[in-house]
């Protein structure tokens, strides 16, 4: 376990060094307040940490409550070392968050078991924390292919359309459909079928930026969100995912086969007023006259026809 | 060997068990911080004498801090305890108290060195 350590006085510091170390602990060693403090905020501080009350500089209560203040999804377990021993003491150190409280002069054993059950306590709460992450990546992504799940990549969406542009560039959106899918599945099977899918997957997750989002829509079909990104710049993408897919057969459980997609893109930038509806329904169309067209092609949405449509069943 | 000098290699063959045994029995680190100790003890002596004469007893405390946090290492018990009563009387600002309690840590001190020095030549 990562324990930070901060004794002003040398040949305590020496001492608990040299024993933490013996017990298999990597250690950090501050020699004030400030310095504690300066590492505490640092993005990978040890969690495990052990402040000596009295020191030059920020005291080791200062230092705990204000390592309170920090968000942190593990809360770091703290031990206060004093020569305090009177019970006045024990409460402040506890209502400035620490956690556990050793009276000097140390007692290795008392320290042995008093770190095993602070190390219990950031188990417990290091294991809490990935079940609670498993959790969210299974409510938020698709389980075959790995991508964002429907739900996810509409919500994504959706929130392009409630939070005010900073920048004023339109959001624009990629629809693709893995062509002749179902012929794939009834030549192949249903096994096949899957891997085709989890690979497609990964061919088109490939070209998309860090700041860009594709889930999986349905069976075959994936959206892609393209935050601050015209219609030519959604093009581009379209056509790199589309590339993807047809520069090589796919080779799935010892199998070749060619796979291709169509892409249908659409901006709100092509729209006068524009809604999440609109925008899918735009793309949708687009892609089903790639797929029209002969598959293996991107087509952007023909706003104006699409206009008529909804002008007249409005 | 006299009786007395009989009775001071006892004392240190017990005071220099627990002290291994309070640092894991690690001999070489109690040898290390034994060096450390009495390298530094003059200049923490010193420190305090003068926060005294000086009336700065915040000084004071923390300087009877830092030591009773040194010597406890050693399982001083009686330095230890000294040491904590001359923080406390600093923080009380009692000046009469303090120089009484500075001359207790002193000879507490003396002894452990006693103690310190005998483990360095390596009769203990």
């Amino acid at each position: 376990m990562r324990l930070l350590i901060a004794e002003d006085d040398g040949i305590s510091r020496k001492v608990l060094t040299r024993m933490l170390a013996k017990w298999g602990h990597e250690i950090i060693i501050t020699c004030d307040g400030n310095e504690a403090w300066s590492r505490l905020q640092e993005p990978d501080a040890p969690k495990m940490v052990i402040l000596d009350w009295m020191m030059p500089g920020m005291d080791g209560v200062d230092v705990c409550s204000k390592l309170r203040q920090l968000k942190s999804e593990i809360r770091p377990y703290v031990i206060l070392l004093t020569g305090m021993q009177q019970k006045k003491d024990l409460i402040t150190a506890m209502n400035a968050g620490a956690d556990d409280y050793i009276t000097k002069p140390f007692e290795p054993d008392e320290w042995k078991v008093r770190i095993h059950a602070g190390e219990r306590i950031l188990n417990l709460q290091q294991e809490s924390l990935d079940a609670r992450q498993a959790l969210e990546h299974q409510a938020t992504h698709d389980s075959l292919s790995g991508l964002w799940n429907r739900g996810w990549i509409l919500d994504r969406l959706a929130k392009e359309f409630t939070r005010p542009s900073r920048t004023g560039l339109p959001t624009s959106v990629v629809m693709a459909d893995i062509d002749y899918f179902k012929k794939i599945n009834d030549t192949h099977g249903h096994a096949i079928g899957d891997a085709v899918i989890v690979e497609a997957s990964r061919r088109m997750s490939n070209q998309i930026r860090g700041y860009e989002y594709l889930g999986r829509y349905g069976g075959e079909e994936f959206l892609a969100v393209l935050s601050q990104c015209n219609i030519d710049g959604a093009l581009q993408v379209a056509e790199r995912m589309r590339a993807a897919l047809e520069c090589s057969p796919f080779n799935v459980c010892g199998v070749e086969i060619s796979v291709t997609g169509s892409f249908g893109v659409a901006s709100t930038e092509q729209l006068t007023t524009p809604s999440q509806a609109m925008l899918l329904q735009f793309a949708d169309e687009a892609m089903y006259r790639a797929k029209k067209d002969g598959r293996n092609q991107s087509k952007i949405a023909r706003v104006s026809q699409l206009s008529r449509f909804f002008s007249n069943i409005a | 060997m006299t009786h007395e000098a009989a009775t001071n290699e006892i004392g240190s063959r017990q005071w220099h068990q627990a002290a291994l045994e309070h640092l894991g029995d690690d001999e070489e680190l109690l040898r290390e911080v034994a060096g450390i100790f009495l390298a530094n003890w003059p200049r923490s002596l010193a420190n305090v004498e003068d926060a005294l004469a000086n009336g700065d007893f915040n000084t004071l405390s923390r300087g009877a801090h830092s030591i009773k946090s040194s010597v406890g290492n050693f399982v001083a018990h009686d330095a230890f305890d000294a040491a904590y009563r001359l923080e406390l009387a600093a923080k009380l600002a009692d000046a009469e108290l303090a120089a009484t309690e500075l001359d207790t840590l002193k000879a507490q001190v003396s002894n452990l060195a006693g103690c310190l020095k005998t483990l360095m030549e390596g009769t203990a």
